[in-house]
């Protein structure tokens, strides 16, 4: 148990430090979601933002993917999973496929477990982290500690790559 | 001959008298017909002379109806002189008149005569009515212009004139071309017969003459096609007519093209504020019926439209439907949704003027929409209803909390825009509740300057009351009251003899002359200021700074010359405020004053002057003889709070061989200064000064901002255990008082001390009174303690919470179930299990998410 604890806390910082350190890189976002589905052991990650740049938008779109799977593109704002993120503030984790609530939180239909997580700060949020495995009770107390923390850690640092992106492109460009 | 004259000589004289009488006006009248006849006749005869003198002597003498009793001479006289006889005196226009009210042929043929211009489109309307006439006007038609019948001719007389086209039609059946020609004219009232008359006919050429005329650039043409118009094409049609709905410039063709919708398409139309232009939009909404949900619901949603025309429009509308009076009427404090809705669109009614639902106010004891109203009638709105609402609210009012927002709006209400008769109301307020202090300072403080007449009596005969509270908002509306009066009164308390006036009312007049910031009175208001205790002395000074500085400081330096200790006292007091560097030297001269009161005043005024040096150099003060000189010198020496005093009074509090009360003195200077450095130097007495932990722990007690708690609590995290008792015995002893500030703090859930906090928290009995607040009837406060305990956050905490399982409110419901998820215990689960049944959905959701988590706890 100690030695989990003590990996789990190198590994936070080792990110934690790397992604401080491309903190105003284009890399940012990958090395954010790639580190995330490396460790968790997905099969699938996705970010979803909202766009800075447009208040009150109805939807959050896929930045960034990592997995064998397509995922859907955009996610409404109005949805039963992002509108509870956004309420509670809490992270949600769905252990089995199949029950009635947070369903959206499993992208595609071959997943059985995943994990949603707010990206953001207290006051602002910028958009959802969606992890998702093959496998049921895939995910364990540390892994959702661990995937929580990490972004709580990396919500101060998307404020900033996104308000240098505002600045830069007046806008961001999803493709 | 002699037998008539017999039976003449038989009849009785009374029947004589009568027929005599009546051959006598016979020929009375006779004459004076004959006469009258003459008359005219000669004033129609100057008509060549001079025809403006005859029209002007022929209307003075005559009037409409003598002129057409003369009707026959004239005619005779016209056929003489000519027509322009006819024209100048207007006859035309009243034989027109005649025509259309007899509709016989004599006047018929009169108008054709005489006024063939003018009378021909009437002769042809009144062909319309009486059909037989049309044989005598056509006959005339066709001698005068010397063919057939010329429609032409009657409608270029026509000037827009309503008529049965119909009939029209069944008259020139046989012209149906020639009107269709006319469609064509250039003249819109050509244009105008003949469209009118062709609405009744079916042939397709006439048809498409009839679509033309939808788009003809006169409205009334384009209102009576719309109007009457009955083509095959359905859908085409209702299409010309939405379109005109939205786009015609003219109210009247809009109006009509709704109309007809409304009466023939009212299956076909669907309104989506989205498919519209700000000007479509204020088209449709002018037009609206008051019957109609789906149009309400249409204007409901530009009721609050950043469009001020389109909100005025719909206002309007809503208005008529009696829709604004509902949402007025329909408002409850137990439902703040709807309340701030309906509010919120009654504002922007307001806003543009639309504030009929007012009214309503007479007919309703509903508090939420007495606060509604009182809140627009602050702005906007009829000023009578002021008086209804100040009537009502007044007499409702019972003190409580939960009126006091509508209390104070109407309040306002009258000062800022209330009649006469609503600044009586607020003067038997006034008079009414002269015993509750809370409602007094709201009068008070909202006194308008413009009720003077009105509220100056009862304002001073408060003021002359030694009890009466509040005192400062009473100086502040005396202020607002007719200056000449007040000053007046004040000079006369002040200077009156020893014993006439309380010496608390003297106080207060001399407050009141000073603030009244009149630099004449200065003077007089130095000369007494000795009249005030120190302490009220000091917060007065504040006064002065309004007055001119030069002015006030060489008054302050002649009086300072004189042997009156008092006024030293007092001068010493209030030299910080008006800030004169040139007076610092005479406070420094001052602390070695024979009076104390002149040397605790100093001492006071060194550290409002923040004249740090002299007040170090003047630390021996505390070891005064004079026991309140020690004290205050001490209360200021914390006060100013330099690192330097706050040891230098810790050694003082250390020292063995210091007496007692000047111990004593030193923590109250610590728990006076607001530096956090006292925090820890009372901590560190704690752990040093068995003797005087009591009085430690009260002066650690006066700390209650935010800060200094939170330095308290960080003394709590790293004290040892008797300072660790000490901080707990603190947050007992302020109770109530420090737990707010204290939730504040735990609300920066980031904060490393929040453990400490909640521990604290433990310790003033808050948890448990939060939780018997769950079993309050009010949701409002169940939701309150149930986020208090959230936040709390504690063990101890979340238990309470569970109690609140079967609570009616989901917000409660739902922060049980955050909390089961924090406790992962057996019988949580076994709640959340019965939680996943919940009727509401949020519940359902965050039992869902709640097991989830505690699944994958171990």
């Amino acid at each position: 148990m100690y030695n989990k604890i003590v990996t789990a806390r190198d590994e936070l910082v080792r990110i934690g430090s790397l992604l401080l350190q491309n903190m105003y890189h284009e890399n940012f976002i990958t090395l954010f979601v790639d580190n995330s589905f490396d460790i968790s052991l997905s099969d699938l990650a996705c970010l979803y933002l909202y766009n800075p740049v447009i208040p009150n938008q109805n939807e959050l779109v896929l930045h960034y993917s990592r997995g064998n799977c397509m995922a859907v593109k955009s996610i409404p704002s109005d949805s039963e999973l992002v509108v509870f993120l956004n309420e509670s503030k809490e992270a949600v984790i769905l252990s089995r496929a199949g029950t009635a609530c947070f369903s959206e939180l499993l992208l595609c239909q071959e997943m059985q477990s995943g994990i949603a997580l707010n990206i953001g700060l207290e006051s602002q949020q910028f958009g959802v982290f969606i992890l998702n495995s093959l496998h049921a009770n895939h995910y364990t107390q540390e892994q959702f500690e661990f995937l929580n923390k990490l972004c709580t850690l990396a919500g101060g640092m998307f404020n900033y790559w996104l308000q240098r992106k505002k600045i830069k492109n007046k806008g961001i460009r999803y493709e | 001959m002699n037998e008539i004259f017999e039976f003449i000589r038989s009849l009785p004289p009374l029947l004589l008298f009568l027929g005599g009488g009546s051959v006598f006006f016979i020929i009375i009248f006779c004459l004076w017909r004959v006469i009258a006849f003459k008359r005219i006749k000669k004033i129609l005869k100057s008509f060549n002379k001079d025809p403006d003198l005859t029209k002007t002597v022929l209307l003075n003498k005559y009037g409409a109806g003598a002129l057409l009793r003369r009707s026959s001479i004239i005619e005779q006289q016209a056929r003489i002189l000519g027509l322009k006889l006819i024209r100048l005196i207007g006859m035309d226009t009243l034989w027109i008149g005649q025509l259309l009210k007899k509709k016989t042929r004599k006047h018929l043929l009169r108008v054709l005569e005489f006024a063939p211009d003018k009378g021909l489109f009437s002769c042809f309307f009144v062909c319309l009515k009486k059909r037989y006439l049309f044989i005598y006007f056509k006959k005339w038609l066709e001698k005068s212009t010397g063919g057939g019948l010329k429609l032409g001719n009657i409608a270029h007389s026509c000037r827009g004139e309503r008529f049965d086209g119909k009939a029209g039609l069944a008259l020139c059946n046989d012209k149906v071309d020639e009107l269709r020609e006319l469609t064509g004219d250039v003249e819109w009232n050509v244009r105008y017969f003949a469209i009118n008359m062709l609405l009744h006919e079916k042939s397709i050429r006439v048809l498409r003459a009839l679509w033309d005329s939808l788009t003809d650039p006169q409205p009334l043409i384009r209102e009576i096609v719309i109007t009457h118009f009955k083509p095959q094409e359905k859908e085409k049609f209702y299409n010309v007519l939405f379109q005109t709905v939205c786009d015609d410039p003219v109210y009247q063709v809009r109006a009509r093209a709704w109309d007809r919708i409304q009466k023939e398409y009212r299956d076909l139309y669907h309104l989506e504020p989205r498919n519209f232009s700000a000007e479509q939009a204020f088209h449709i909404l002018e037009l609206l019926r008051p019957d109609n949900k789906q149009e309400q619901n249409f204007a409901l949603t530009f009721l609050d439209h950043s469009n001020l025309e389109l909100r005025f429009a719909a206002a309007q509308y809503l208005e008529k439907c009696g829709i604004l009076n509902k949402l007025f009427l329909e408002v409850d404090f137990s439902d703040m949704q709807i309340f701030e809705r309906n509010f919120s669109l009654l504002k922007k009614a307001s806003e543009v003027n639309v504030t009929s639902f007012l009214a309503c106010i007479a007919n309703t004891q509903n508090r939420a929409s007495l606060t509604i109203a009182s809140s627009i009638l602050v702005e906007t709105g009829d000023v009578d209803f002021i008086s209804i609402l100040t009537r009502k609210v007044f007499a409702i009012y019972d003190g409580g909390k939960e009126m006091e927002q509508l209390y104070r709006a109407t309040v306002r209400c009258v000062a800022e825009r209330g009649t006469e008769e609503a600044l009586f109301f607020y003067k038997y307020e006034l008079e009414k509740r002269r015993m509750q202090k809370q409602v007094m300072s709201i009068l008070l403080q909202m006194v308008p300057a413009r009720a003077g007449f009105i509220l100056y009596d009862i304002l001073f005969a408060y003021f002359l009351q030694p009890f009466f509270e509040p005192k400062e908002q009473l100086r502040m509306a005396l202020k607002k009251m007719p200056v000449p009066k007040v000053l007046s009164r004040c000079l006369e308390i002040i200077r009156a003899k020893q014993g006439r006036y309380q010496h608390i009312i003297r106080i207060e007049a001399l407050k009141l002359l000073g603030e009244l910031n009149l630099h004449y009175c200065l003077e007089i208001v130095l000369e007494h200021l000795p009249q005030l205790p120190l302490a009220e002395a000091r917060t007065y000074s504040a006064v002065f700074s309004q007055y001119p500085r030069e002015l006030v400081a060489a008054k302050i330096k002649k009086l300072f010359n004189t042997n009156d200790n008092r006024l030293r006292a007092a001068l010493v007091t209030i030299l910080p405020q008006i800030g004169h560097k040139e007076l610092q030297q005479l406070v420094r001269d001052s602390l070695t004053d024979m009076d104390p009161d002149v040397r605790i005043a100093s001492v006071w005024a060194l550290v409002e002057f923040d004249d740090l040096k002299a007040l170090n150099a003047a630390f021996e003060i505390l070891r005064d003889p004079v026991k309140r000189v020690r004290e205050q010198a001490a209360e200021a020496f914390g006060k100013a709070g330099s690192n330097a005093n706050l040891d230098r009074l810790k050694n003082i509090v250390l020292d063995a061989d210091e007496a007692a009360d000047v111990k004593l003195a030193a923590i109250k200077g610590l728990a006076c200064s607001g530096a956090l450095k006292a925090i820890d130097v009372l901590l560190s007495l704690l752990d040093k000064c068995d003797d005087y932990t009591k009085q430690i722990i009260q002066a650690l007690s006066a700390k209650k901002q935010t800060e200094e708690l939170m330095h308290l609590i960080e003394g709590f995290r790293n004290g040892s255990p008797k300072q660790r008792q000490g901080v707990i015995a603190v947050i007992e002893q302020s109770g109530q008082a420090v737990e707010e500030p204290m939730l504040e703090l735990l609300k920066q859930s980031t904060h490393s001390l929040k453990p400490y906090i909640a521990e604290l928290l433990e310790n003033t009995g808050l948890i448990e009174s939060t939780i018997r607040k769950l079993k309050d009837r009010n949701p409002n406060i169940r939701q309150h303690a149930a986020d208090i305990l959230s936040l709390i956050g504690t063990h101890k905490a979340y238990r309470g919470l569970v109690f609140a399982a079967r609570d009616p409110h989901e917000e409660v419901r739902v922060a049980v179930v955050k909390a089961l998820e924090r406790l992962n215990s057996e019988e949580g689960k076994l709640i959340l299990k019965e939680l996943r049944q919940d009727p509401d959905k949020k519940v359902r959701r965050y039992t869902v998410w709640a097991l989830e988590k505690l699944k994958i706890k171990v």
